[in-house]
């Protein structure tokens, strides 16, 4: 977002008259690097942001707890996956595993919640990787008359929400083990 | 005719949407000046949706769509003032709006068809996964209608003769 920002700033200067040569305009361009936010501090929010979505599904703060601590890790593993250069899908399928194993973990363990409110903290945990932005753009894409490259955003936004739920189902697997019905 | 007992819990989800869009927005790199926008519209979004859903009594798609589409209308005026793509603003702002919980029962229901025999059981499942499923996947529309559908108003795209 940041690189399209000063990409679009480029467009306005040169429909306005302020870039001319060729040469600059292609050598502002080049200039564009995508910047980031600091690791730690995105990975801090973005917990934070995980117990108030649970919230926004109606949850106790003990949920909200869970949420974070399952936050926290599933961020941590889907920062260091993808700086290892793995493929986005498998880094979303496992940290959403890591971070809702953790999520029941502490729900079961910690505060021993019901299971409807397990449910919540699982599955709030894993809205954190919900691909927002691939999928709006697709369907504004083909609402502006681009239909394949919108098609092509939400295929790929689709294929990003299922590596995510495929990480789920692998902790809805090991809640419904009868080892965790004893606890 | 407006019910006003659901107020405190409309201005909290409010507040905690505002949290939500920027945080979700820092994710995708988003400059750091725009994000008080982005809290502002995301706030105003949960807002105006908590408000039709809890106190006018309006249908859930309904009032997800009319949420977007005051707030693409809003930034279809913000977004050239500041010379930036309405995109990065809008769809941060909806965020806090899209269905979880529908979401997920629907994935559990569809899990547990897997290994079935009771015909009771699958009447549920199905009921469940359907209910579910159907209701998510029309708030996603919802959303993204709302988003992509005033700027056609306002903008020639490709696809009008010229």
């Amino acid at each position: 977002m940041s690189s399209l920002t000063e990409l679009n700033r480029i467009c306005l200067d040169v429909s306005a008259g302020k870039l001319k040569d060729p040469q600059e305009i292609f050598h502002a361009i080049e200039a564009v690097n995508p910047k980031h936010y600091n690791q730690k501090l995105l990975i801090v929010i973005e917990a934070l942001a995980a117990g108030l979505l649970a919230f926004l599904n109606g949850a106790t703060p003990q949920v909200m707890g869970c949420s974070v601590v399952g936050g926290l890790l599933l961020m941590i593993v889907r920062f260091s996956l993808l700086k290892r250069g793995f493929f986005e899908s498998f880094a979303f399928m496992c940290s959403a595993f890591c971070g809702s194993i953790l999520a029941l973990l502490s729900a079961k363990l910690l505060f021993n919640l019901s299971p409807e409110q397990t449910s919540l903290a699982i599955m709030s945990t894993s809205l954190l990787l919900v691909p927002g932005f691939p999928f709006m753009n697709g369907f504004l894409d083909i609402f502006k008359g681009y239909v394949d490259m919108g098609i092509s955003r939400i295929i790929h936004a689709f294929v990003l929400t299922s590596a995510a739920a495929i990480g789920l189902i692998g902790t809805v697997f090991i809640n419904s083990l009868t080892i965790f019905e004893t606890l | 005719m407006i019910n006003t007992d659901n107020i405190t819990q409309i201005l909290l989800e409010s507040l905690a949407a505002g949290f939500i869009a920027p945080a979700f927005a820092m994710l995708f790199a988003v400059p750091k000046q725009y994000l008080i926008f982005i809290a502002s519209g995301g706030m105003l979004t949960r807002f105006i949706r908590s408000f039709l859903l809890y106190s006018l009594n309006v249908e859930i798609v309904i009032a997800t769509f009319a949420a977007c589409a005051v707030i693409s209308l809003i930034f279809i005026y913000v977004g050239p003032k500041l010379g930036v793509p309405r995109p990065v603003f809008t769809v941060a702002s909806v965020i806090a709006l899209i269905p979880g919980m529908d979401a997920y029962n629907a994935l559990l229901s569809l899990i547990s068809l897997v290994e079935i025999t009771d015909i009771a059981l699958f009447d549920t499942y199905v009921f469940t996964l359907m209910h579910s499923g159907v209701r998510c996947v029309a708030i996603l529309l919802a959303i993204a209608l709302g988003i992509a559908i005033p700027p056609l108003f306002f903008y020639n795209y490709r696809n009008r003769l010229r």
